[in-house]
C-alpha cells in the first residue's frame, strides 16, 4: 500500500471503518424490516422475487420479445372467438380464391399428372408436355418486361454449351469427391475465382450454395457457432431494415435475435450511428448490403467496418444482388468505393452467380476472409454409425451440375464478358432513373447505385400504378414500410427500347392516375399492402402469405369440364389395376 | 373425511412451518435472502444446462478438452496427427488430378463454347471409382440409359433459369412442382390434405421436417423441444438438432434386429417431445423400423411421427405393388405425419431433388417462412430457398413421368434381388456377420475375426468403394441400378472371398489409407480432434494446390 498518496494512507483506516459501519448499519435496517417476517416467509418471499426475476431476464434474452410473443398470443386467443374465427375465415375464403386464381389463370386446360402414369411417357410427349407448361407464361421476360427473375439474355451460344455441359455433369455430386474428382476441382475454382474478384488474401475460401438465401443463412449460421463457442448464449445480430429477408429467416432458424437498425429515408443507406447503438455483448455480427434488395442502395461498408473493427465483431457485406456488378464498375468507369475483403474487418460476402453472373439458378457463393469462420459453417458428426459425417453446406448430396454449370459461365463470360455486361446494365438503370425523375407524380426513393430503381409517388397509391403497369405487360417487385415500387435492370432491359418503353409506359399511367384518382380504388394489391399495413395482427398477413404458397402447389382442376372427370376415371382405374396387378404378383411368388 | 384431510393437511402444514422456522431462527434475514437468490439462482441455472438441447455432461466435456489441448505438450501431439492426416487427405483428394493446373481467376477473355466443352470433358476423365460399372456404393442411382439422357437434356435447355419463387413468370415450373408433389403423396397414401414442397436434397427435406415441428413445439409453449431420434437415423437428424436447437433424445436399436427399440422410444417419451424418428430404411444398416408400432405410439401420445424414407421412397412402394413383402410404412399408418424421400436416389432424376410430404397442410404450414413487414414486400417461402432450381424441378418431374410405375416396378425389383442376392453370399462366409435382415437396398456387415476396416481397404484396392460405418465398425454396399447390372453382384461376392481368406491368411497386417483413419478416430476420446480431421477434410476438397493465386492456367 506503500504506492498510496501519504494522505489516503492516513485516512483509510477511517473510511474502512466507516464504509463497515455503513454497511453494517444497511444490515441492521433490512433485518429491520424482517423482523415482523418470519424466516420461512423471508425464504419464500426471496424464493418467488428470484424465480420472477429469472423468468422476466429469460423472456427478455429471448429471440422473440416477451411483448410480441404476448401479443401473438393475445391475437391468437382473439382469433379463437368463434365471431371472429367466421369473419376471418370468410375473408381469407375470399383471399384464398383470389390468390388461386390469379396463380392458376394462364393454365387453361388445369389437367395435371396427380398420379405417376402406369406405363412411362415416351420422351416426344414429355417434352411436348415440357413445352406446353412453359408457353403458359403471360410475361415474357426476354422482351425486358420482369423486374429480376432472369438476368441474362440466355444466348443461343451459352445455352448449347450449358446443355453440353450439364449432359456431362447431370449425376454429378460433390459429397464424393472422390467419386465426381471434376465436379470437386470445379467448385474449388470458382470459390478461387470469386474470392479474388472481391480481393480476398490467400486465407480466404468459402463455398458454393444453392442460392443467396442459403448463403445468407450460412453466414449467419456460421456466426452464431462462433458465438456459442466464445460463450454466449444468446447471440445477437445487427442488420439494417433493408437487409434481404433471410437474415430474418437466419434469425427464426437458429435462433440468433435481429435487431434492426433504421435507415437514412432519403438515402436509404443503414444509420450508423444506430447501428453503433444497437451493438451490445451479444452481438455475433454486423451487416451492410451492396446494395440492399428494395432500393438498391449501397451502405456505407467503410464506415461498419470500423465499427466491426473498434468492437471486434464481424462484419458481413451481402452482395446477393450486386456482387458481379460491383466488382466490375470500376473497370466499366464507375468510380466506387471499397466494400470487400479490402476493408479489414469484412469478414464475409455473399455474392450470387445466379443473378448477374448470368449462371442458371441454383448457384450461389458464400465467401470468409479465414478459414476460421468458415470452420464455424462446416457440419461434422464424428460418432454417426454411418461414417464420419461432414458437410460445408446446409445440404447433403449437392447437384454437381449446378456447380458445372457455374464453372462453365464464369469461364464463358470472362473479365471481359461481365465488365461489357455491368456496363450496359449501369448505363441502363440511370438512364431510366433520369425518366423518372422528370415525371410528375413520381418520387425516386434511395439513390440506385447499381442496377435497381425505386420509386413512389405522394400523389397517389403506388400500387394501383403497379397493377396498372401489371396489366401493360411489365411485372414489377412491391415494396412496403414505405410504399414504394421497383424496376430491378436485368440484361433483358438492355435490350433497344425497353428502358424507353419503361419510362414512357410508367408516364402514361401516372397521368392517367394523376387525372383520376378515382381509379386507384380496385386496385388488388393496394387493398392486400394496405391490409398489411393497416392490421395489428401478423399472422392475419402470414395466413394470406401461406394461402399464396399452398396455392402454388395446389393442382386445382377446372369447376366442371371433361377434361376433369376424364382424370379422375384414369386414377380410379389405375388404382384398380395395381391392386390387381400385385395380387397376381403376389400369388405367383 | 374431507374436514379430515383439511385439518391433517393444515396440521402438517404448520409442523413444517414451525421446523422450517426453528431451524431458520439463528440466521441473519440478510444472510437467509441471499443464501435463498444464490441457491435458485444456480438451480435454474442448472435446470436451464439440464433442458437445453447442449447438455450439461457434452459442456463439460467440452471444455475439459478445450482447455486439455492448451496444454503446449497435447497441442503439440495432436497438430503432428492432424498434419499427418492432412497430408494424406490431400494425396487422396488429388491423386487423379495429374494436370496441376487451376483457374484461380477469371480469365481476360471468356473461353470459346468447344474449349470449355473440351475442358469440361477432361475434368470428367480424371481417374475415379467406375460408378457405371457398379463398382461404387450409392452416389449414383441410375445407369444413366441414353434415351433418359436425351430427354434430360432437352427439358434442361427449356428450364435451365426457371425459377418457381417467380410462379406468374413460370407458371410451367410451378406446375410441375406441384404434379411431382401429388405424384408423391399418391405413392404414400396419403389423402386429398397431403401436401409437401420439393428440395433439393434429403438432408434438406430432413431439416425441414424438424424445423416444422421444432416451430409446431415452440408455438405449443415448449421452450426447449426435444426430438427422439434412433441411433441409426440419419446424420442430417443431428445437423437439425444443431441448427434449430432441438434436445436429441437417443433410442437404442435392437441388438438382433438393427430396428429401433421400441421400448426405449416410449421410454423417450416425454411432455417436450416435438417429434418421433422411424426410417425406411435406415442408412447404416438398411432397416427399417416397426413404424407400425411407433405410429400408434405417435398416436397414443399425440406426437407427430417423421418416417424418413430417403433411401426407400422410392423402393417400398413399388416393392409392394411387385408383391414383397413390405409392411406398412407411409400415411396408410395412422400415426405417421410426414415423410421424406429422395427423387435423386432411387427416383432416379439427377442430383439436386427431394421430396417432403405432410399428412396435413397444418404442418406444413410449420415449414413454411413469412416475413410480413419486410421493405422488400410481404415475404414467403416454402422452403429454405428463396430462388430456386427450377430446371431442378422439370428434370425430376420429367424423370418420373419417363419411368412411370411399371418401370419404378421393374428397377425396384432388381434392386431387391440383387440386394438379397449379396446378402445371401456374405451369409454364407463364415467370418462375417450380417447388421440385421439387409434385405432392401443396402447389405450391411461386420464380423467378429477379421478386422473389418481392413477388408474395406482390400475391397477398395480391388476397385469396390463401399461405405465405412462405426460404432460398432462395419462397411455397408448400398445397391444401385449399376449394381444390378449382369455379373457385378456375382464379382463382388467372389472378391469378398478373396479379401476375407486374404485377411485371414496375414491377421496381423494393418489397414491402410482412409480405412485405418477410421480405426484410428474411433479410439479417440476427444470427438473435437475427428472434427477437425473432417474439416481438413473439407478444405482439402477446396484447395487448388499448385497454382494458389497466380493467374489462369
Amino acid at each position: 500500500m506503500s504506492w498510496l498518496p501519504s494522505y489516503i494512507q492516513e485516512r483509510a483506516p477511517v473510511y474502512g471503518t466507516m464504509a463497515l459501519d455503513y454497511l453494517n448499519q444497511a444490515r441492521n435496517g433490512f433485518n429491520k424490516l424482517c423482523v415482523n417476517l418470519e424466516p420461512w416467509q423471508i425464504v419464500a418471499y426471496t424464493l418467488g422475487v428470484t424465480f420472477i426475476f429469472l423468468w422476466l431476464r429469460r423472456q427478455h434474452r429471448a429471440e422473440k420479445t416477451l411483448f410480441s410473443r404476448m401479443k401473438s398470443k393475445l391475437f391468437r386467443l382473439v382469433r379463437k372467438v368463434p365471431w371472429v374465427q367466421a369473419k376471418i375465415e370468410k375473408e381469407l375464403s375470399k383471399v384464398r380464391k383470389d390468390i388461386e386464381d390469379s396463380i392458376h389463370k394462364c393454365d387453361r386446360r388445369r389437367e395435371f399428372h396427380t398420379v405417376l402414369p402406369e406405363s412411362g411417357l415416351k420422351t416426344e410427349d414429355i417434352v411436348r408436355e415440357a413445352e406446353s407448361y412453359q408457353s403458359m407464361t403471360e410475361f415474357p421476360y426476354q422482351d425486358g418486361r420482369v423486374s429480376g427473375a432472369v438476368y441474362t439474355d440466355e444466348k443461343k451460344d451459352h445455352k448449347l454449351l450449358l446443355t453440353k455441359i450439364f449432359d456431362l455433369y447431370a449425376y454429378s455430386n460433390p459429397l464424393h469427391p472422390d467419386v465426381f474428382p471434376g465436379c470437386r476441382k470445379m467448385e474449388a475454382e470458382i470459390i478461387h475465382i470469386v474470392c479474388n474478384l472481391f480481393h480476398g488474401g490467400p486465407r480466404s475460401c468459402g463455398t458454393t450454395t444453392t442460392g443467396g438465401t442459403e448463403s445468407i443463412l450460412l453466414a449467419c449460421l456460421a456466426y452464431r457457432n462462433r458465438a456459442y463457442a466464445n460463450g454466449i448464449e444468446h447471440p445477437e445480430m445487427v442488420i439494417p431494415v433493408t437487409a434481404h429477408a433471410a437474415f430474418d429467416k437466419a434469425g427464426e432458424l437458429f435462433c440468433i435475435r435481429v435487431r434492426h437498425v433504421p435507415v437514412n429515408p432519403k438515402t436509404m443507406q443503414v444509420d450508423v450511428k444506430a447501428m453503433k447503438r444497437a451493438i451490445g455483448p451479444n452481438t455475433c455480427m454486423l451487416v451492410g448490403s451492396t446494395p440492399n434488395f428494395p432500393c438498391g442502395t449501397i451502405d456505407p461498408i467503410e464506415e461498419i467496418s470500423r465499427l466491426g473493427e473498434s468492437y471486434g465483431i464481424p462484419v458481413h457485406v451481402d452482395a446477393c444482388l450486386g456482387g458481379f456488378l460491383i466488382a466490375f464498375m470500376e473497370k466499366a468507369g464507375y468510380p466506387m468505393k471499397p466494400f470487400d475483403f479490402r476493408l479489414p474487418a469484412v469478414t464475409s460476402i455473399s455474392c450470387d452467380t445466379h443473378k448477374y453472373g448470368f449462371a442458371p439458378k441454383g448457384s450461389s457463393i458464400i465467401m470468409y476472409r479465414e478459414e476460421e469462420y468458415l470452420h464455424h459453417q462446416y457440419f461434422c458428426i464424428p460418432d454417426w454409425p454411418g461414417g464420419i459425417y461432414a458437410t460445408p453446406t446446409l445440404t447433403g448430396s449437392r447437384c454437381g451440375a449446378n456447380i458445372a454449370l457455374t464453372w462453365a459461365t464464369l469461364l464463358y463470360y470472362g473479365e471481359r464478358g461481365y465488365v461489357a455486361a455491368t456496363k450496359k446494365i449501369v448505363d441502363t438503370t440511370r438512364q431510366i432513373r433520369k425518366g423518372l425523375e422528370q415525371t410528375k407524380g413520381i418520387r425516386l426513393v434511395g439513390s440506385s447505385d447499381t442496377s435497381v430503381v425505386a420509386f413512389t409517388s405522394d400523389d397517389f397509391n403506388i400500387y394501383s400504378l403497379s397493377d396498372r403497369l401489371n396489366k401493360m405487360g411489365w411485372n414489377l417487385n412491391t415494396l412496403q414500410n414505405p410504399a414504394a415500387i421497383h424496376l430491378c435492370v436485368t440484361t433483358n432491359q438492355t435490350k433497344e427500347g425497353v428502358a424507353e418503353k419503361f419510362v414512357d409506359d410508367v408516364r402514361q399511367g401516372t397521368k392517367d392516375l394523376l387525372s383520376n384518382p378515382e381509379s386507384t380504388k380496385d386496385s388488388k394489391t393496394a387493398a392486400i399492402y394496405g391490409m398489411a399495413a393497416s392490421v395489428p395482427d401478423k399472422t392475419l398477413v402470414e395466413d394470406v402469405a401461406f394461402a399464396f404458397l399452398d396455392s402454388c402447389f395446389a393442382t386445382p382442376s377446372l369447376p366442371t369440364g371433361d377434361a376433369d372427370s376424364h382424370h379422375h376415371n384414369g386414377k380410379e382405374s389405375k388404382a384398380d389395376k395395381h391392386s390387381s396387378s400385385a395380387n397376381g404378383r403376389a400369388k405367383a411368388k | 373425511m374431507p374436514s379430515d384431510l383439511i385439518q391433517q393437511t393444515q396440521t402438517a402444514i404448520a409442523l413444517a412451518r414451525a421446523l422450517i422456522n426453528n431451524k431458520l431462527e439463528s440466521i441473519d434475514p440478510l444472510k437467509l435472502v441471499a443464501t435463498t437468490v444464490a441457491a435458485t439462482y444456480l438451480f435454474c441455472y442448472l435446470r436451464y444446462l439440464q433442458k437445453s438441447d447442449k447438455t450439461l455432461t457434452a459442456r463439460f466435456k467440452n471444455a475439459l478438452f478445450y482447455y486439455l489441448r492448451k496444454v503446449p505438450y497435447v497441442r503439440r501431439k495432436v497438430d503432428e496427427e492432424v498434419e499427418k492426416v492432412k497430408g494424406d487427405l490431400h494425396h487422396s483428394i488429388h491423386a487423379s488430378d495429374k494436370s496441376g493446373h487451376f483457374f484461380v481467376s477469371l480469365p481476360q477473355h471468356g473461353l470459346s463454347k468447344d474449349e470449355l466443352i473440351q475442358t469440361a470433358k477432361q475434368y470428367e476423365d480424371m481417374e475415379g471409382p467406375q460408378y457405371l460399372e457398379g463398382r461404387v456404393s450409392g452416389a449414383v442411382f441410375s445407369d444413366e440409359p441414353d434415351d433418359q439422357r436425351e430427354l434430360l437434356k432437352e427439358v434442361f435447355g427449356m428450364y435451365a433459369w426457371s425459377n418457381p419463387l417467380w410462379p406468374k413468370v413460370f407458371p410451367g415450373c410451378r406446375k410441375m412442382e406441384a404434379e411431382v408433389i401429388r405424384m408423391c403423396c399418391d405413392l404414400f397414401r396419403g389423402g386429398p390434405k397431403a401436401c409437401g414442397t420439393m428440395s433439393t436434397g434429403g438432408s434438406m427435406s430432413i431439416l425441414l421436417a424438424c424445423l416444422a415441428y421444432r416451430n409446431r413445439a415452440l408455438e405449443r409453449g415448449i421452450e426447449f423441444p426435444e426430438m427422439i431420434l434412433p441411433t441409426s437415423a440419419h446424420a442430417a437428424f443431428t445437423k437439425a438438432a444443431e441448427l434449430f436447437r432441438i434436445k436429441i433424445v437417443w433410442a437404442k436399436l435392437d441388438p438382433v434386429t438393427y430396428q429401433v427399440d421400441l421400448k426405449a422410444v416410449r421410454r423417450a417419451i416425454g411432455s417436450r417431445t416435438a417429434m418421433i424418428v422411424a426410417s425406411a430404411p435406415n442408412f447404416p444398416y438398411g432397416t427399417t423400423d416397426d413404424i407400425v408400432a411407433i405410429g400408434k405410439l405417435g398416436l397414443d401420445y399425440k406426437v407427430p411421427v417423421h418416417i424418413d424414407a430417403c433411401l426407400g421412397g422410392f423402393i417400398l412402394p413399388f416393392a409392394r405393388l411387385s408383391g414383397y413383402h413390405v409392411p406398412p410404412f407411409d400415411f396408410s399408418v395412422k400415426g405417421v405425419t410426414s415423410i421424406t424421400a429422395d427423387t435423386h436416389k432411387y427416383g432416379l432424376t439427377p442430383k439436386g431433388s427431394s421430396v417432403i410430404v405432410y399428412r396435413d397442410p397444418q404442418y406444413l404450414h410449420y415449414q413454411y417462412f413469412c416475413d410480413p413487414d419486410w421493405q422488400g414486400g410481404i415475404y414467403a417461402s416454402a422452403t429454405f430457398e428463396g430462388s430456386r432450381s427450377g430446371a431442378n424441378i422439370a428434370l425430376c418431374w420429367a424423370t418420373m413421368l419417363f419411368h412411370g410405375t411399371d418401370n419404378y416396378m421393374k428397377t425396384s425389383s432388381a434392386v431387391v434381388e440383387t440386394t438379397r442376392k449379396i446378402r445371401d453370399g456374405i451369409k454364407k462366409i463364415p467370418a462375417l456377420r450380417l447388421f440385421g435382415s439387409s434385405d432392401t437396398c443396402i447389405v450391411s456387415f461386420t464380423s467378429d475375426k477379421i478386422d473389418i476396416h481392413r477388408l474395406h481397404d482390400l475391397m477398395g484396392k480391388r476397385g469396390w468403394q463401399l461405405a465405412n460405418l462405426q460404432f460398432p465398425s462395419g462397411v455397408h454396399i448400398m445397391v444401385t441400378l449399376n449394381q444390378t447390372k449382369p455379373g457385378v453382384a456375382d464379382a463382388f461376392i467372389a472378391d469378398i472371398h478373396g479379401v476375407v481368406e486374404e485377411i485371414l491368411a496375414s491377421p496381423k497386417a494393418q489397414a491402410e489409407g482412409p480405412a485405418a483413419l477410421y480405426g484410428m478416430a474411433q479410439k479417440l476420446p476427444d470427438r473435437s480432434i475427428v472434427k477437425e480431421f473432417a474439416y481438413a477434410y473439407l478444405d482439402e476438397c477446396y484447395s487448388t494446390p499448385t497454382a494458389m493465386h497466380n493467374g489462369t492456367h
